[in-house]
């Protein structure tokens, strides 16, 4: 079998996320196993930004231009995709798992008839069936499961990694326009605001200092704050993340939220105040070089993931730390 | 208006957060062994009811829970009953065994429609065992019903319902019209504690149970999950060097010293 792999791509305007680069190697990867192409689609109200940059991955990118479609909503989104597979009828479709895919891929599924499997760490081909294999973590992480995936098509979400930087390959693909038809008047769900800030990413972190609920309020998120200014004096990027419950209780935004519905950092030192060490938070932190924790409670499970700890109040000891580094700055 | 009908799901998992030794992977079965945890109901379906029972305190309305399973522990979910949901049905059948998304979806959808009249559909996000994150979608899908995702907020507003959802930049507020279906952030809040005298009450109450047969299902399309391999995750665990000290003053500066001498800071 020689596979028609459809990558879906995140853009938004005129860039391409990062994202979108790591779904193209894995497409490119199992293209290469099974001599299969890779067709890439890019939606947006104007895509040629995006279009030129990824056609270089791809065998054939298909641009879908529409008003409609200038920022996402599942089921204008959903239209045009199925539009472009009636046409094309790929066998298997790559999208990332992000806030927005958590929507339309098993939307798409359940309209394609197809099968999806979610948050996949990879992908392989088995060699008897040519069916896709897709791996993910399942139990927090307590286990990695492969999926046979027989649907036709068969789907999958693929986990941000985070990763640095991806090369681009040389050369550009064939640029090809999708005619679509667009049925605004079917749409059911209603956008009517759109509350937003500006979302910082941790691909660049050097250093990531975390809360969790053991930092008891906003309060200590002030403290965490200074330690990380004092790191900016030996680091370029330092960044401010969160457990879900430092996000749940309101004392950071959303997408400071780290692990298994959170982001996924690969920092040189991740710094955890406060935190247990649930494996569903840890699974969004063991990209990283070191891990340093600060618990009170000796037996937290944190310790077991951790090269460096403390044992104690967090107060004092982010305090003192925080002053050591800047006097050896 | 009259009295909105809301059906939450509930999946039984076991817990979550039980410590890691508590996880084992039968490779050759290609099955999870679990021991020595409770069951619980999955923490996002816990948000998905807080939501129910926040809009029953507002507009009045029948919360009617659906939980599906080869078996299932009552105690766990008479919980709910004793939380503020006004009926218990548990979709329990020998055939309902590690069923993919897509059917899980099917048989919810299929008792859906034997509940009837239904406004609001209310699931978790993702279910805390597989971390399939799916079947609430593909259940609007099998219903033709309007979807709405990652809801950290959930008012009604006459026929329809307006959400707040998560975007990775912040919030998106939403409208659709019932009957819809709403997935639960945590975000949307702890499940509150039941009062000791309504879960007293909530144990004497019989809750339904429907088996595959009594929902008028084709068997044929219950699909047990596709397993090539089930792997125990790779080693994780790290040495932990412990910096000591007089005091945690102490401790907070040797560690500043000991990252420092071992090249990191
Ligand atoms: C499907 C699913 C997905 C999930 N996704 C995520 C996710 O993406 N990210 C995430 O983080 N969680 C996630 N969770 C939740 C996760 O299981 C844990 O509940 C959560 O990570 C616990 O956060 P925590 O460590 O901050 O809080 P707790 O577990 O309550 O730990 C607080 C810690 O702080 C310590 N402490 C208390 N006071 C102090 C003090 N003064 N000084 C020092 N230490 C102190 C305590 O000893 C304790 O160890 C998910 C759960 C499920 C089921
Ligand atoms: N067996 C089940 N019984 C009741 N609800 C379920 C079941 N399986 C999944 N759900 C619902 O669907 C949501 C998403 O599940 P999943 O797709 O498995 O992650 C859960 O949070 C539940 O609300």
């Amino acid at each position: 079998m020689q596979p028609k792999i459809l990558v879906i791509a995140q853009t938004e305007g005129s860039t391409t996320e990062a994202v979108t680069f790591e779904v193209m190697m894995a497409a490119r990867e199992l293209a290469g196993k099974t001599s299969g192409a890779v067709c890439t689609a890019v939606m947006g109200a104007e895509n040629d930004g995006p279009a030129k940059e990824l056609s270089r991955f791809s065998d054939t990118l298909y641009t879908l231009e529409s008003a409609l479609l200038e920022s996402f909503q599942s089921e204008l989104y959903l239209q045009a995709i199925k539009q472009l597979c009636g046409q094309i009828e790929p066998d298997i479709i790559l999208l990332a798992h992000n806030l927005d895919n958590i929507d339309l891929a098993p939307v798409l599924a359940h309209a394609l008839d197809a099968t999806l499997i979610t948050d996949c760490i990879a992908l392989g081909i088995d060699s008897e069936s040519g069916n896709l294999l897709c791996t993910k973590e399942v139990y927090g992480g307590n286990a990695n499961a492969v999926f046979v995936n027989t649907g036709k098509p068969a789907i999958a979400t693929l986990r941000p990694k985070g990763l640095k930087n991806v090369e681009l390959p040389a050369g550009e693909g064939s640029i090809q326009k999708i005619d679509l038809v667009l049925e605004e008047k079917s749409v059911r769900v209603e956008v009517i605001e759109n509350v937003s800030s500006q979302a910082e990413s941790f691909e660049k972190a050097d250093v990531v200092v975390a809360g969790g609920r053991g930092i008891g309020g906003a309060d200590g998120v002030l403290l965490l704050e200074e330690l990380i200014q004092a790191l900016k004096g030996k680091f370029a990027e330092v960044a401010l993340g969160g457990s879900r419950p430092a996000i749940d209780e309101g004392w950071m935004p959303g997408f400071r939220q780290i692990g298994l519905t959170g982001e996924k950092v690969n920092p040189q030192v991740y710094i955890a105040v406060g935190i247990s060490g649930a494996l569903q938070h840890m699974t969004g932190i063991f990209g990283s070089k070191k891990i340093v924790a600060i618990n009170n409670n000796a037996e937290a499970s944190i310790f077991n993931y951790a090269d460096y700890g403390i044992v104690g109040d967090y107060k004092a000891a982010v305090a003192s730390f925080t002053k050591k580094i800047r006097e050896i700055s | 208006m009259k009295t909105l009908n809301i059906i939450v799901c509930l999946k039984q998992i076991p817990d979550p957060e039980g410590p890691t030794t508590a996880y084992g992977v039968d490779q050759a079965a290609k099955e999870m062994k679990i021991s020595g945890i409770p069951p619980v109901v999955n923490p996002f379906d816990e948000n998905a009811l807080e939501a129910a029972l926040k809009l029953k305190d507002q507009h009045g309305a029948k919360v009617t829970v659906l939980s599906m399973g080869e078996k299932l522990a009552k105690p766990v979910l008479i919980k709910a009953l004793g939380a503020g949901a006004d009926d218990l049905i548990l979709l329990e059948d020998t055939g309902f065994k590690e069923l993919d998304s897509k059917s899980t979806a099917y048989v919810l959808a299929c008792a859906a429609r034997k509940v009837g009249d239904y406004d609001i559909i209310l699931v978790g996000r993702q279910a805390g065992d597989w971390d399939s994150g799916q079947t609430g979608m593909l259940l609007a899908g099998n219903l033709d019903i309007p979807a709405i995702s990652l809801a950290v907020d959930v008012k009604v507003d006459e026929s329809h319902v307006v959400v707040r959802k998560l975007k990775r930049n912040g919030h998106q507020v939403v409208k659709a019209p019932m009957p819809v279906l709403i997935s639960a952030d945590s975000q949307v809040g702890a499940l509150r504690y039941p009062s000791l005298k309504a879960l007293m009450a909530a144990k004497k109450k019989k809750p339904l149970t429907w088996k595959a047969a009594d929902l008028n299902l084709d068997a044929t399309k219950l699909i047990a999950r596709n397993l090539y391999q089930l792997n125990p995750p790779p080693p994780r665990f790290r040495k932990c060097v412990f910096i000591e000290g007089e005091s945690l003053q102490d401790k907070g500066e040797n560690l500043a010293a000991r990252m420092c001498q071992d090249g990191i800071l």
